[in-house]
């Protein structure tokens, strides 16, 4: 009985703006880039599914903590913090 | 137009300790906070050292919302089959000795109330899109499209600190000495933890282990907290290195769980809540970068963080020292560069000097480790005492001397030098018989 990322996010408070914090600059950039390293986003935002494109999915579940920003190698990731009040809220930070 | 003494970024404990402390010299100061109340956004396997927040708090020991004292700490390295582990605990400290484990959200909650209380206005819910910039001089934010201009801007704004980078005034984060922590918060109920770890109510400790287990060909560290009625497990590692190896942080963090000891720590705990969040590391911005015309970086943007990963103390002094600096410069109303360079300084002064150079040193270790250094060590000694205590002592098989071996050695330690030395001990003895004579010659003849 393995929880998922997805399980896992439930447990997690957020409040949605509806409006993407996360853009991708260049999603046909992301098509040529073989190791995808953004798929490692603990959150699952991103996923490789094999489709040609960008692998960036979903924004609603972010953490906010970045990494997708630090980690691609084209520096092809427009992230942002959320507008003021919306995204995560730890309850046990 | 808005216009204020003093804008600080972020309520966490830098931005909270410098507008606190800023309300307490009587400037007029605005805190902003992008989550809908202080601490929303923030997480860590907080620890809380008092010495610094007593400066800023004296009477923080009664009114701090934390979870347990700690007493001590423990070091567990865990190996599939083993683990190694020893523990310290101090049964018998004063106040200000005590660290405390608490959840950020409700620790910097409380500590922007205290801001709050002492005069600072606080404004939750308020993401800064940029600075403003006049010339060379940042002179204030721009929030929601509104514009808020003031003497100087406290930049307190957290681990990305996307408003310096933005604006070019800090060097781009090094993804091979920034770590990724991810985080379960676990609840158990209290008795359990209690039992389970020995303890008293209100007393816990932690657990660290480096480049072990689940996490050495990362170089990732784990750590264990022990809240009131929860534990926090987090994963730590260098993005780097999960670039590298191409590793979900998150299936490490379940493995991790599933380690049999582990397991009879925490088994049977319910998951409350999964966190993600990066970690700067000490030493990577330099301290000369802190500081500009009209502002000032603090906390976790600055990298001000010490060797072990501990930030929330040293945040704290950052912000207490930039708020003395903003005091000082406005008695000389010059916010140059050259007036706020006083905080270079001062955070120097204070030990934080000593601290960066160390942590340099430190991040190589625990970040880079080329040759596993850390994780090698440990699994030494685990296996030396293994061998040295733990095989079955009461067999013994017969011994044999083992002659063969003992003649070769012998021979070859004794007799082959011996072969060697004998012509020139000859020659030796010969060349000194001649000089002998030659001498006893000379003699002769001077008689």
């Amino acid at each position: 009985m393995k929880k998922t990322i997805d399980d896992k996010l439930s447990t997690c408070a957020f409040r949605l703006s509806g409006e993407s914090h996360i853009k991708i600059i260049d999603p046909e950039l992301c098509g040529s880039c073989a190791d995808k390293p953004c798929c490692l986003c603990p959150a699952e935002c991103y996923k490789r599914d094999g489709q040609a494109g960008s692998p960036f999915t979903n924004f609603d579940g972010c953490l906010e903590c970045g990494t997708c920003d630090l980690i691609c190698p084209a520096s092809n990731v427009d992230w942002n913090y959320p507008k003021g009040g919306f995204g995560v809220a730890y309850e046990l930070g | 137009m808005n216009k204020t003494e003093c804008i600080v970024v972020g309520a966490g404990p830098a931005g909270s300790a410098c507008a606190l402390k800023l309300a307490e010299y009587g400037i007029e100061t605005v805190l902003l906070e992008r989550g809908v109340k202080a601490g929303d956004k923030n997480v860590a396997s907080a620890m809380v050292y008092t010495q610094v927040l007593e400066k800023l708090i004296p009477e923080c020991h009664e009114e701090m919302p934390f979870e347990r004292k700690t007493s001590g700490s423990m070091v567990l390295q865990l190996y599939p089959e083993s683990f190694l582990s020893f523990e310290n605990r101090y049964m018998k400290l004063k106040d200000s000795k005590w660290a405390y484990t608490v959840h950020r959200s409700r620790f910097d909650a409380w500590l922007a109330a205290k801001a709050e209380n002492a005069g600072a206005n606080l404004v939750t819910g308020m993401t800064v899109d940029k600075l403003l910039i006049d010339g060379k001089r940042i002179c204030g934010v721009s929030v929601n499209g509104e514009e808020l201009y003031a003497d100087t801007v406290i930049l307190a704004d957290g681990v990305q600190s996307r408003l310096a980078h933005e604006a070019g005034l800090l060097p781009p984060l090094d993804p091979a000495i920034t770590g990724l922590g991810v985080k379960e918060v676990l609840s158990l109920p209290e008795e359990v933890i209690n039992e389970r770890f020995c303890f008293n109510s209100g007393e816990g400790t932690t657990f660290h282990g480096a480049h072990c287990y689940p996490l050495s060909d990362i170089r990732g560290t784990f750590s264990l907290y022990l809240n009131k009625e929860s534990v926090s497990l987090t994963v730590l590692a260098p993005v780097k290195k999960l670039k590298e190896k191409n590793v979900q942080l998150n299936d490490r963090l379940n493995m991790l769980k599933d380690h049999w000891h582990i397991n009879r720590l925490i088994g049977g705990a319910e998951l409350r809540e999964y966190q993600a969040h990066l970690l700067p590391v000490g030493g990577a911005v330099p301290i000369h970068k802190l500081y500009g015309n009209g502002y000032l970086i603090c906390g976790d943007a600055g990298g001000l963080v010490t060797s072990g990963g501990v930030g929330i103390p040293t945040a704290m002094l950052s912000g207490m020292h930039a708020a003395e600096t903003v005091a000082e410069a406005k008695s000389k109303k010059d916010f140059s560069k050259k007036a706020l360079s006083s905080y270079c300084r001062k955070m120097k002064h204070s030990g934080y000097g000593r601290r960066y150079r160390e942590s340099r040193q430190a991040n190589r270790l625990l970040y880079i480790d080329k040759r596993g250094l850390l994780g090698n060590v440990s699994k030494r000694i685990n296996e030396t005492v293994y061998h040295s205590q733990l095989k079955d002592s009461s067999y013994y098989p017969e011994y044999k001397f083992p002659v063969g071996r003992y003649l070769w050695r012998n021979l070859i330690r004794h007799f082959i030098p011996l072969f060697f030395s004998w012509p020139v001990a000859l020659f030796m003895s010969i060349a000194e018989l001649f000089s002998k004579t030659k001498v006893q010659n000379i003699k002769e003849t001077a008689e």
